[in-house]
């Protein structure tokens, strides 16, 4: 009696020590698999910041005011604005602001008419 | 026999009855240990699969390399920033046909000749730099076409998306990616840990700024210029231009002059627009009022030599007016009365007789005279004998103008912190150069009229003055500037131009002054630039404003009454 108790004690502990081990084995493969993808998303991720700043700079290169000038020059009927036809608010209420308004929406309504 | 061995055949050897009993306590313990340690093992696999991750990730860290930090302008844009590219050598020992290698790389690396390429992959040596440094594309040419005994090594390199804007603000760097001038520099240790810098450039006011100067180099025929665009609240450098200029990615193949920033390393004397100062001072100090009356007709020589005006007046003109027509006279006799010790107190809190301090290394101190006499006291309150740069009238002209404390100027979006202010100048003081300076450039006989941009209340003054060649003023080359505040009732931006040797033009009815080569480009510049700064044109005449601009000139204004009837 004795002794068959004790044997299925050793079955058991031994079962169990297999289960760990496996289990443990699993663990560790799994860490393995995972520091694995890491070390993927990491290089990803360098990779991904340097063409973002590949075309930061590219960005910054194409949009330069000197480019963007030269190119609106060419190919747009840009002026810079007068500053008689920039307006702040208080200047709306005020007799003369507001003739200049008028003045803007007449010539404004000149350049439709004569565009149609 | 040893006590050892006697003692081991005590434990091993036992009386047969108690074989038994001695067998079962002897498993019991290895039984113990052996149960105790897989409950260990099973106990950890349990707290482990329930705990958190804290330890380290040693892995992302180790791949994380600091790259240097980026150069941003005000509004974000990259000015400076690091790139991949490729080194590409040459092995000569493993070349078999160099004419064959020649050929591959020769379209790939436009700046060697044929020649150079070949005597490069022959040289008895196993590495030949071909390029220190190709893009990725040139690069991936070269691998495609399987060149044997080419190789290339990345390797990351600056790149100055801006070209030659703000140039001399940013700086370079060397071959290792050390900061060698500029912001580069004086920022090393910044950038070198991989934080990103902001500077208080915006780049599209400062492509404004350097367009207008150029301009009038052209117009002049000048030999170069400066320009320095301030924010009077914060200090904050806007734009900062030195004329000619080069491109950053280029710079090895710039000239010594090109390389020089003549708007924070080069000092000249900025002649009249030291006028500014002397009647701040003289107004300040409460030794004049602006009514009181200078005489400015009679002759005036200090040991033997003569201060004369560029257009002699006939009458006596009151403190402001003779900073209105810019006169030497009237400006040498408030100086002298003043006297020395005053004048030094306020140019030095001013700033305008020390170092300039900025974030580049490029700065420069004012040159001045040593033995400050009578002489010296009255030639400095029109500019002359005393020279600074650019930058330092700037900041000066900002305090004047301001609230009357001291401006420290920096290139760090945000500008210098301060503890406490430097007052230099009483409110009173501020509002009467903010509106005489309004007077320079609207009243007739004023020498500013061409900064006039209507809606922006431009003030300012003008500054001509004989370049010192060899020690000695020359008759022929001048140093002409202009600084402009607007707008004048509250100034938000100094601007300061100066045009280095322009010469008359026929359309300049030959002058060549500040207020025929410097004013305009100041106009120029606030004209397309003051929308950019968020600065909206008002209306003068509204009774907001006009209070804050008025000047008495009753002796000019009845000159210019007679004159016209």
């Amino acid at each position: 009696m004795l002794r068959m108790r004790g044997v299925i004690s050793i079955m058991v502990i031994a079962v169990g020590a297999i289960g760990a081990g496996i289990g443990a084995y699993a663990i560790e493969s799994m860490i393995h698999e995972r520091e694995q993808k890491i070390r993927q998303l990491t290089a990803e991720i360098i990779e991904e910041q340097e063409r973002i700043t590949v075309l930061e700079a590219d960005w910054s290169y194409l949009t330069r005011p000197s480019r963007i000038q030269s190119l609106s020059q060419e190919m747009l009927s840009f002026s810079p604005i007068e500053t008689q036809r920039i307006l702040t608010l208080d200047m709306l209420d005020g007799q003369e602001g507001a003739e200049t308004e008028r003045k803007n929406d007449l010539y404004r309504i000149k350049v439709i008419e004569g565009d149609g | 026999m040893s006590i050892w061995r006697r003692m081991l055949k005590k434990l091993v050897e036992v009386p047969r009855e108690d074989a038994r009993a001695t067998a079962k306590t002897r498993l019991a313990l290895p039984f113990t240990l052996g149960t105790a340690a897989f409950l260990m093992v099973g106990m950890q696999l349990v707290v482990l699969s329930f705990a958190d991750a804290k330890v380290p990730l040693r892995l992302s860290q180790q791949e994380a390399v600091t790259e240097r930090g980026k150069i941003y302008d005000r509004q974000g844009r990259v000015l400076a920033t690091s790139l991949p590219a490729y080194e590409l050598y040459a092995d000569p020992r493993t070349i078999m046909n160099p004419y064959e290698v020649t050929a591959k790389l020769s379209d790939l690396l436009p700046h060697l000749t044929e020649e150079k390429i070949f005597s490069l992959i022959t040289r008895n040596s196993n590495y030949a730099e071909l390029s220190w440094r190709v893009s990725p594309a040139v690069y991936a040419k070269a691998l495609e076409r399987g060149i044997v005994g080419v190789y290339g090594r990345k390797r990351m390199t600056r790149f100055y998306p801006q070209k030659n804007e703000a140039a001399h603000v940013i700086g370079i760097v060397n071959k290792d990616n050390h900061g060698l001038t500029g912001i580069e520099a004086g920022l090393e240790d910044t950038l070198a840990k991989g934080e990103d810098v902001h500077l208080s450039i915006d780049i599209a006011v400062q492509a404004i700024l350097r367009q207008e100067i150029q301009e009038e180099i052209n117009n002049f025929h000048a030999i170069g210029g400066a320009g320095v665009v301030l924010d009077v609240q914060t200090g904050e450098i806007i734009a900062l231009a030195s004329l000619p200029d080069y491109n950053s990615n280029i710079y090895n193949q710039a000239n010594t002059d090109a390389k020089f920033n003549r708007a924070t390393k080069g000092v000249y004397e900025l002649g009249s627009t030291f006028k500014i100062f002397n009647t701040a001072m003289a107004l300040d100090s409460g030794r004049f009022s602006a009514n009181d009356m200078i005489d400015v007709v009679s002759p005036l020589r200090v040991n033997g030599r003569p201060i004369d005006d560029f257009h002699p007046e006939k009458k006596p003109l009151n403190v402001a007016e003779v900073m209105i027509v810019s006169s030497n006279k009237g400006s040498a006799r408030i100086a002298d009365a003043l006297g020395q010790e005053i004048q030094q107190k306020y140019l030095t809190e001013l700033g305008l007789l020390d170092r300039l301090s900025l974030e580049i290394p490029e700065v420069a101190s004012p040159l001045y005279p040593s033995r400050w006499k009578r002489l010296s006291t009255m030639t400095v309150s029109y500019g002359h004998g005393i020279s600074v740069t650019p930058t330092h009238l700037a900041s000066a002209v900002a305090s004047v103008v301001g609230d009357g404390n001291r401006v420290y100027p920096s290139l760090l979006k945000g500008g210098l912190k301060k503890d406490f202010d430097e007052q230099v100048f009483t409110r009173e003081t501020v509002n009467h150069i903010r509106a005489i300076m309004r007077r320079v450039v609207t009243h007739k006989r004023g020498t500013g009229k061409y900064a006039d941009i209507s809606g922006y209340v431009v003030g300012g003054k003008t500054g001509t003055s004989e370049k010192i060649v060899n020690g000695r003023y020359s008759k022929k080359l001048n140093i002409t500037s202009f600084v402009g505040v607007f707008p004048s009732h509250d100034p938000r931006y100094v601007v300061v131009v100066m045009v280095d040797e322009p010469k008359g033009q026929k359309f300049s009815s030959y002058y060549a002054t500040g207020g025929w080569v410097a004013a305009p480009a100041v106009g120029g510049f606030i004209r397309r630039a003051a929308p950019m700064l968020g600065v909206a044109p008002v209306n003068e005449k509204s009774p907001k404003i006009r209070p804050f601009l008025e000047v008495n000139s009753p002796q000019l204004d009845a000159e210019v009454q007679n004159a016209s009837y």
